[in-house]
């Protein structure tokens, strides 16, 4: 079993570097290393499933890495029922998204590449969930991210796409420099980094300890998984290949915080304000993305925003102390939100690239498969029944009204009308109703089998994945998770209403009618609804305006204080010395002149200085 | 006098008046006589390893050799010989004293780890520095390259002259320069009366010492030095002389002045945290990757005397493993350097780089990661053992700087590769194919990664030497 583990892990890294390595001459068949490579790990990963399903956990010392008297780090490799999850559900959807890549890359001049990174991430994200600890998990952080930067800017030709490279790759920086902080914190504490120990020792540590550790952990997942106020480069990041949008910034490393955070539930279950501050800033993100989603004329974008408004539902599962259902939803989510940009990515390539709704309609008719997957896809982040969503979903409203956070069952409500409202927005506006551009429509066809095959399987999933969680706690899903999960105390549980238990799905309801109503009856018209609330409108179109707040607030200061340094030290300091000693130079004409180096001579006046001043500092001691 | 214990030296030496000889019968067979020199290193080498545990006073107390030394020689070896092996391809036409050169300055390396005398030191130390000028000033009729030898030139003697001074005054104070009487003396009778001079005495010292590892503020002729030097020649001065600063640094400190760590302590701890700080600000904003990585190396200078502060077991063992470490990293970043070219070393020169030649613009990628300290790799492992000593003895402010600087260098290191993988290139052209180049940034890679992933043995070893 162990060697299968192994095997799983390592077959997409072995893939990645035939391809990228070794396989120039074979450029236009780099997919028949790539889909097998996940194909084996796919098998694998199932393989395990079957084995964890049994009741088993498995855990692998690979070897001994990085061993200190007292202190020891293991390549150590950990399957408990969360990892399981965590690798069946990776592996299902790269499967997919690779078999599709083979139609939507089709003919790119970085095929191979494109294939090698795309390996490269899978094992990437395995090693994420499949560590021991921290600091291979660490590992795994910031190799998924390495290739999400690459993946992001693939098209480096397009300024755009080299720009959102450099912005995911700036802004994941805080959030990561937030992480190891908490891993060293954890080290100087715990004294270990290994789960177990770590979590064995987390209700003997001081309050203060466990909120800084799961506070540092917590800005690590607010850059990976794109929420407030570390997400303004998810957007962004949608100048990358679909696909990539698919797999990478929608089912997979994004959700990555979550799985972090629920992997760390011993901890975060026993500091209560750094949770709570965990399922706020969720349910914050939850309704400031969708609320931009609302406007967006983007159809890659208005997707983005939706993952980061549906990675803030899962904040607020493992925020309140919910785990289990935060996994699901990322279980789920992964499925509908991976179909969602395939089918987006489907739409993109019957029209040559165009991204913008506004030029779309009608399309329902000539990309059937297309719609109809994308409608499914849309029913279930809805959250309508009896699709995936609609289960995980629901699953985290009711954990936070039975432990009592009104407020956030509020907004999560409210965000569950607005998502509904952006979906069926976006497809009667780019499957239905009249052509806005008959150019492009009269181009538009159906995609190749092999781009809608894998559609129709995920549609499948995306309908069916939810069925194992209904009934909650009561559920196989949930029942199965559970070993790997620590749970809070937590006050006596409020029963929610009839009307509440109810009432997000009415909201959903609504909110497709009132889209349906808006842009297929023109009742009332979008263009007078924007009229009529003119400012807030503008403040949605303006995604209230962050990225421009970021630059006055956060970025220019920076850029100015780096200019401001290298011109006081570099220049005035150093170089206005040396111009003021060239011009004595002159004056003074000495031999040293001749050599027409002036700096020489100020590096000496420095060291001479510096010595005088650490000697006065030292002998005023 | 006990001679033997030198045996690899005198060999070394023997070597480089051969090289001499062999230049004057047939002048310019650089792969030739590289290859004399090789071998002579590897025989000095396989001496070294040897006598790896002898333990041995000679020449009159002047040196002093224990397999900690001989652990700092085989860093030496490794920057030679990568160094000839970038030369290979580098140099088109120099002269066979190249080679010479190279020898002499290991021998000075090497008698710097060993020597036990101040007086030894110094004479080692100039014989290093005046070995070094010839490396550096070897293209002389390059652009740049006589201001670089000649700012080294001035500096350096400048910077001994107060080293110098700093052996005088132990004189006075002590009547002897024998390191281990110096010890003696100051465990035996303590600091009443003495402690002024003695701190003269170690600013003096710390001065000179300083300039060899770039510490700030006696880093200045870093940039230049390695923007005007060739570039094999640039990785061989950041690895093996500043290993070498760092021996001297833990001879005289930690051991001449043990009994009273808190006399110089605080000096090195505001070095560490200057030189941390300013070499990494200042690296931000340079564009020209010559100068970034001299930036790079006052920056990680400043890690390493994070470990002199720590003064205990450890932190000797996590100085000689970083300086091996680094030892790989910049030598692998200067290999493909080289191969890009000294005059294309602007960032801009890098742009689209993944595109032309993929293999060099993944390997850059490793060493930046490397130098950056991203798990799996070496320079992870290296900072690693450095700031768990300094945490150990409880300098956790040192340790925060630590990696509010670990996150500064991010930027700058990662940038080379958002350079080469997410920008367009200017002009395309072809990298040609160096082989000697590509095995030294293959030996680089391997290296990185084994240290990275497999540091127990190594680090095993170097613990068994102290």
């Amino acid at each position: 079993m162990e060697k299968i583990l192994v095997l799983t892990l390592f077959v997409p890294l072995v893939g990645a570097i035939i391809n990228g390595v070794f396989g120039s001459p074979f450029k236009k068949y780099a997919h028949w290393v790539a889909v097998p490579a996940i194909g084996i790990s796919w098998l694998g990963a199932l393989y395990l499933l079957k084995f964890v399903l049994a009741g088993n956990t498995l855990l692998v010392n690979l070897w001994q890495w990085i061993p200190v008297k007292d202190f020891n780090v293991n390549f150590g490799l950990y399957l408990d029922p969360l990892s399981t999850v965590m690798i069946a559900t990776v592996t299902t959807v790269s499967f997919f998204i690779h078999i599709y890549s083979i139609g939507y890359m089709h003919g790119d001049p970085g095929y191979r590449r494109y294939f090698s990174y795309l390996n490269l991430f899978v094992f990437s994200m395995l090693l994420l969930v499949l560590a021991n600890n921290y600091v291979l998990l660490f590992v795994g952080w910031e190799a998924v991210g390495l290739c999400s930067y690459l993946l992001i800017g693939f098209w480096y030709e397009k300024k755009s796409a080299s720009d959102a490279g450099k912005k995911a790759f700036i802004v994941n920086r805080i959030g990561d420099a937030g992480f190891i902080l908490g891993i060293f914190t954890m080290f100087f504490t715990v004294g270990a980094v290994d789960y177990r120990t770590v979590f064995e020792a987390a209700p003997h540590l001081s309050a203060a300890v466990v909120g800084a550790i799961t506070f540092f952990l917590f800005m690590g997942a607010m850059g990976k998984s794109a929420q407030f106020p570390l997400y303004v480069w998810l957007p962004d990041a949608m100048e990358g290949p679909t696909p990539v949008s698919a797999l990478i910034h929608a089912a997979t490393m994004v959700t990555a915080g979550v799985y972090m955070v629920a992997r760390s539930s011993a901890l975060y279950s026993a500091h209560g304000s750094v949770a709570n501050l965990v399922a706020g800033i969720g349910a914050f993100t939850a309704i400031l993305a969708a609320s931009i989603a609302l406007v967006n004329d983007d159809i890659k974008r208005v997707l983005a925003y939706s993952t980061i408004s549906q990675l803030g539902y899962m904040f607020i599962g493992v925020g309140i102390g919910a785990y289990a259902t935060g996994i699901f939803h990322l279980y789920t989510h992964a499925f509908f939100k991976a179909l969602l940009f395939l089918t987006a990515g489907s739409v993109m390539h019957a029209l040559h690239g165009e991204l913008n709704m506004q030029k779309m309609g009608g399309l329902f008719k000539k990309m059937p498969h297309t719609g109809i997957t994308f409608i499914i896809g849309a029913l279930a982040l809805s959250g309508i029944p009896p699709f995936a969503g609609f289960f995980s979903k629901d699953a985290i409203l009711k954990e936070a009204l039975l432990r009592g956070h009104v407020t956030i069952w509020w907004i999560g409500t409210i965000t569950a009308f607005m998502t509904a409202f952006y979906m069926f927005r976006l497809i009667f506006m780019v499957f239905f109703g009249n052509p806005r551009d008959k150019e492009l429509y009269e181009h538009a066809h159906e995609s190749p089998a092999v781009m809608t095959i894998p559609l129709w399987i995920l549609a499948i999933g995306a309908i069916v994945v939810g069925w194992v969680g209904i009934g909650e706690d009561a559920s196989p899903f949930f029942k199965f998770l559970a070993p790997s999960l620590h749970y809070a105390e937590h006050g006596a549980l409020i029963e929610p209403t009839v009307w509440q238990e109810w009432l997000p799905l009415a909201f959903g309801i609504l909110g497709i009618i009132l889209a349906w109503s808006m842009y297929m009856k023109n009742l009332p018209s979008p263009e007078g609804m924007a009229r009529t609330f003119r400012t807030f409108y503008k403040l949605l179109k303006g995604k209230w305006y962050v990225d421009e707040i970021y630059d006055i607030f956060i970025v220019k200061p920076i850029h100015f204080l780096a200019v401001l340094l290298f011109k006081l030290v570099d220049r005035i300091l150093i170089d206005g010395t040396v111009n003021g000693v060239a011009w004595l130079n002159r004056a003074v004409g000495s031999i040293l002149n001749k050599i027409q180096t002036g700096a020489v001579k100020t590096y000496m006046v420095w060291i001479v200085f510096a010595a005088t001043l650490i000697l006065w500092l030292q002998l005023l001691k | 006098m006990n001679a033997h214990i030198l045996l690899p030296e005198i060999i070394l030496s023997i070597t480089a008046a051969l090289v001499l000889i062999i230049e004057f019968l047939t002048p310019r067979r650089l792969q030739f006589i590289g290859t004399v020199t090789i071998l002579g290193i590897l025989l000095a080498l396989f001496y070294d390893l040897s006598m790896f545990r002898n333990a041995g006073i000679g020449f009159y107390g002047m040196v002093k050799v224990g397999p900690f030394d001989r652990m700092f020689d085989l860093i030496f070896f490794i920057g030679a010989i990568l160094l000839i092996l970038l030369s290979f391809d580098y140099f088109v036409e120099i002269s066979g004293e190249f080679y010479f050169f190279l020898i002499t300055s290991l021998i000075g390396m090497m008698l710097l780890a060993k020597s036990s005398d101040l007086f030894m030191l110094f004479l080692s130390l100039e014989t290093l520095s005046f070995s070094l000028l010839g490396l550096i000033g070897i293209l002389k009729r390059k652009e740049f390259v006589a201001e670089a030898t000649l700012k080294y030139f001035v500096l350096a003697a400048f910077s001994s002259a107060f080293f110098l001074f700093g052996i005088i005054l132990t004189y006075v104070i002590f009547q002897t320069t024998n390191i281990s009487e110096i010890s003696n003396k100051l465990f035996a009778a303590g600091l009443t009366g003495i402690k002024p001079g003695i701190i003269v005495t170690l600013v003096l010292l710390t001065v000179g010492l300083a300039f060899k590892i770039a510490a700030i503020p006696f880093h200045m002729w870093t940039p230049d030095v390695y923007e005007g030097a060739p570039a094999p020649v640039v990785a061989f001065l950041s690895a093996g002389p500043k290993a070498a600063g760092f021996a001297i640094i833990l001879k005289t400190l930690l051991s001449g002045y043990q009994a009273h760590p808190e006399i110089w302590k605080g000096i090195v701890t505001y070095l560490a945290v200057f030189t941390m700080f300013w070499g990494n600000l200042a690296a931000l904003k340079t564009r020209n990757l010559k100068r970034m990585l001299a930036y790079s190396t006052i920056a990680h200078a400043g890690y390493v005397l994070v470990a002199i502060v720590s003064v205990n077991q450890e932190a000797y063992a996590a100085i000689v493993f970083y300086m091996l470490s680094y030892t790989f990293m910049v030598f692998g970043a200067f290999a493909i350097i080289s191969m890009i070219g000294d005059s294309h070393s602007n960032l801009e020169d890098y742009a689209g780089l993944s595109r032309t030649s993929p293999l060099l613009a993944f390997m850059m990628a490793i060493f930046m990661i490397s130098m950056t300290g991203i798990p799996t790799t070496s320079g992870f492992i290296s900072k690693f053992y450095v700031f768990m000593s300094a945490a150990k003895t409880n300098h956790i402010w040192l340790v925060i700087f630590g990696f509010i600087n670990g996150a500064i260098s991010a930027y700058y290191y990662l940038r080379v590769v958002v350079y080469m993988y997410m920008m367009d290139a200017r002009e395309e052209h072809a990298v040609p194919y160096f082989p000697f180049l590509r095995s030294v940034m293959w030996i680089a890679v391997i290296f990185i990664f084994y240290l990275g992933l497999f540091p127990q043995k190594v680090f095993e070893i170097i613990v068994s030497t102290l």
